[in-house]
């Protein structure tokens, strides 16, 4: 260091101390920033490679959701196809099935009632038995099958309902007569004369409650109970019906699952008692249909109550039809007065059936094997009714009527039309009534209904005398 | 200690007392530092300590009021250098409650190895009680900064009583009490 003169070397030592001071600290803070430097550096860094790896995530996450989507999509493509397919396969079983039974159910209850030999009543009766059971086991499956795909709708018509349950009764007293047991009816005083809903599904139902309760009672008897309570405005009403019975009983943990169908139990009752077990599954479903819900109350042992409540409106005034077709119900007393029936049908076979009942009803008969025939003999010929099958060749029913419809001779354009039908879907019923069909019978046909249906439609001539 | 307690007591004994000073009471204390502070730098706390001591010789005025002096002083750089902690507090009592649980947690997060007391505290509505502990034992030095929130918030009407807890010093009380 430079000499320094005396008095200064005190304050100028100072300042080079001071400066000395000023450099050590300045390196120091430079070397601190330098660090935090680099420590900024390697924290950017490691942002930037996780910010990398939180988009890859992203895509690769985005991706397997776009995946799962389109799979998704597809799944649900398929499940409407699957649906789609079960249904066509429902409408094709229900037309190709019913259509031969058509014919056993027929013919046997033609022949039964066409004075047989002696020796041929217990085979026939024993044919026409198992008929009608044919008939119920596949009328059972179709129309599981059908609620399970979600595809039935409930129909509507005026009825009585004491009449449904009286008939129903009757028609179920000799089974109970047979196993000696009491079937009784209890209606009470306010239900309503006429009510409008699903007679056919509620009939099915009571049915199938009421020979259930036959089935499983050995002793005793089975009481059917309907009651019912106004709704304030009158318009509608809920009805309660019961079945109860004195038989076997269910216990508490069979109660769980007797609406379920393919249960052990089920297999085991089946095999005892007969039946596919399909019976309250279906019941249960059409009364949910309904509105309301099928219960049991039962003590194994003692016996079992069924009940369910449903709303239905109420019709006040009564139409004088209503009650002249009611009337005339006996089907050995039909007489169509030689009323002029076109029969459009092309199977050989369900016109031999059809042809049989109406000619015992005495009614003049023609028959033609399509819509196309049906129209050329339209034209030199005049008709009380058309019978109309839907599915032929060459001209099917739908257009055959709608044909007969623009006619320009009235009194052929508007003659009644009852279409033949092999199922009673709600598409087809739609097009039978866009096609300006009057009404129709679903084969295999209950010979009661197409009497009545035929009497209802030819009533302006039948009155004529 | 972080280094803006040295710089700042430094640059508070240039202003008043002059560079001479500063460098003698620096040469005196012997530091192990050699008294090359930056603000942003770490150094042992005894070295405060040390030089607080070499300024009492030259000045006068004893340790307890020097630190009550360079408290308030160290405030207004505090206020000066980070006015954003400052923010929500309208008075003394509502910054101080918020020492705890808002501003040194806020400092630790910016200075990780930043030291600093823990401080018990208890409002009432015209006290409040801070319990300070410290192994540093600069209650003193907190008394000072105290005073400085005080000037800070124009509220010369606030009393702080300071209470020993412990003999060492590391555990101190401070009653603030608002007079009408």
């Amino acid at each position: 260091m430079p000499e320094i003169p005396a008095e200064n070397s005190s304050r100028e030592s100072s300042l080079l101390r001071i400066l000395d001071r000023e450099r050590k600290a300045r390196k120091m803070a430079e070397r601190i920033i330098e660090q935090r430097s680099l420590e900024l550096y390697l924290k950017n860094k490691e942002l930037n490679e996780l910010n990398a790896l939180l988009e890859q995530k992203v895509r690769d996450r985005t991706s397997a959701l776009n995946k799962q989507q389109d799979e998704l999509k597809l799944a649900l493509i398929n499940a409407e196809q699957a649906k789609k397919e079960k249904s066509d396969f429902l409408s094709i079983m229900s037309h190709e099935i019913r259509t031969p039974l058509n014919a056993i159910i027929g013919f046997s209850h033609v022949l039964l009632n066409e004075n047989p030999r002696e020796d041929q009543i217990q085979p026939l009766e024993l044919l026409d038995y198992s008929s009608k059971n044919l008939m119920n086991l596949v009328n059972d499956i179709l129309d599981f099958s059908k609620m399970e795909a979600g595809k039935v709708e409930l129909n509507e018509i005026l009825f009585s309902p004491s009449k449904l349950i009286g008939r129903l009764a009757a028609s179920m007293q000799p089974t109970a007569a047979e196993k000696d047991l009491k079937l009784d009816v209890e209606v009470s005083d306010e239900c309503p004369d006429l009510v409008r809903g699903d007679y056919a599904r509620l009939n099915q139902v009571l049915i199938n409650l009421v020979s259930n309760s036959l089935k499983f009672t050995s002793t005793g008897g089975i009481i059917i109970k309907m009651s019912c309570e106004w709704h304030t405005s009158f318009e509608s009403c809920q009805l309660h019906f019961s079945v109860a019975d004195t038989g076997i009983g269910i216990s508490k943990e069979r109660q769980e699952y007797i609406f379920d169908i393919f249960s052990q139990e089920h297999s085991d009752t089946s095999l005892k008692y007969g039946g596919t077990g399909l019976g309250l599954a279906i019941c249960r479903g059409f009364v949910r249909l309904m509105g309301g819900e099928l219960l049991v109350s039962s003590i194994k042992g003692e016996g079992s109550n069924f009940y369910f409540s449903i709303h239905l409106p109420i019709q006040n005034n009564s139409s004088s039809k209503t009650h002249k077709a009611e009337a005339m119900f006996s089907i050995d007393t039909i007489n169509l007065k030689q009323a002029r029936i076109l029969l459009v049908e092309d199977n050989p076979i369900n016109q031999k059936v059809t042809e049989r009942f109406l000619s015992k009803w005495n009614a003049k008969i023609a028959i033609v094997p399509n819509g196309l025939e049906a129209l050329k003999w339209l034209e030199v010929n005049s008709i009380d009714l058309i019978l109309m099958d839907i599915q032929m060749p060459i001209m099917d029913g739908y257009e055959c009527t709608r044909q007969i419809r623009i006619l320009s001779d009235e009194q052929k354009s508007t003659v009644p039309i009852i279409a033949m039908t092999a199922d009673n879907s709600d598409e087809t019923l739609s097009e039978v009534k866009q096609s300006g069909m009057n009404d129709f019978i679903s084969k295999p046909f209950n010979p009661n209904d197409f009497a009545e249906k035929l009497m209802s439609h030819l009533e302006g001539i039948l009155n004529e005398d | 200690m972080k280094g803006i307690v040295f710089t700042e007591l430094l640059e508070m004994v240039e202003a008043k007392f002059g560079l001479e000073v500063a460098d003698a009471i620096v040469q005196a204390a012997q530091l192990e530092s050699e008294g090359a502070y930056t603000s942003v730098g770490t150094y042992n706390h005894k070295e405060i300590f040390a030089l607080v001591a070499q300024l009492e010789k030259h000045i006068g005025l004893n340790a307890k009021a020097i630190f009550h002096v360079f408290g308030q002083y160290l405030f207004q750089q505090f206020y000066k250098g980070y006015p954003y902690f400052f923010e929500h507090s309208t008075d003394t009592f509502s910054f101080l409650e918020r020492i705890e649980d808002y501003i040194h947690v806020e400092v630790l997060k910016l200075y990780k190895d930043a030291e600093l007391p823990r401080f018990d505290i208890f409002r009432e509505e015209n006290t409040l009680r801070m319990i300070y502990h410290s192994e540093r034992r600069m209650g003193d030095f907190a008394h000072g900064l105290l005073l400085g929130v005080i000037n800070h918030f124009n509220e010369p009407s606030i009393q702080i009583v300071q209470e020993s807890l412990s003999d060492s010093g590391d555990r101190i009380s401070f009653t603030l009490t608002k007079n009408a």
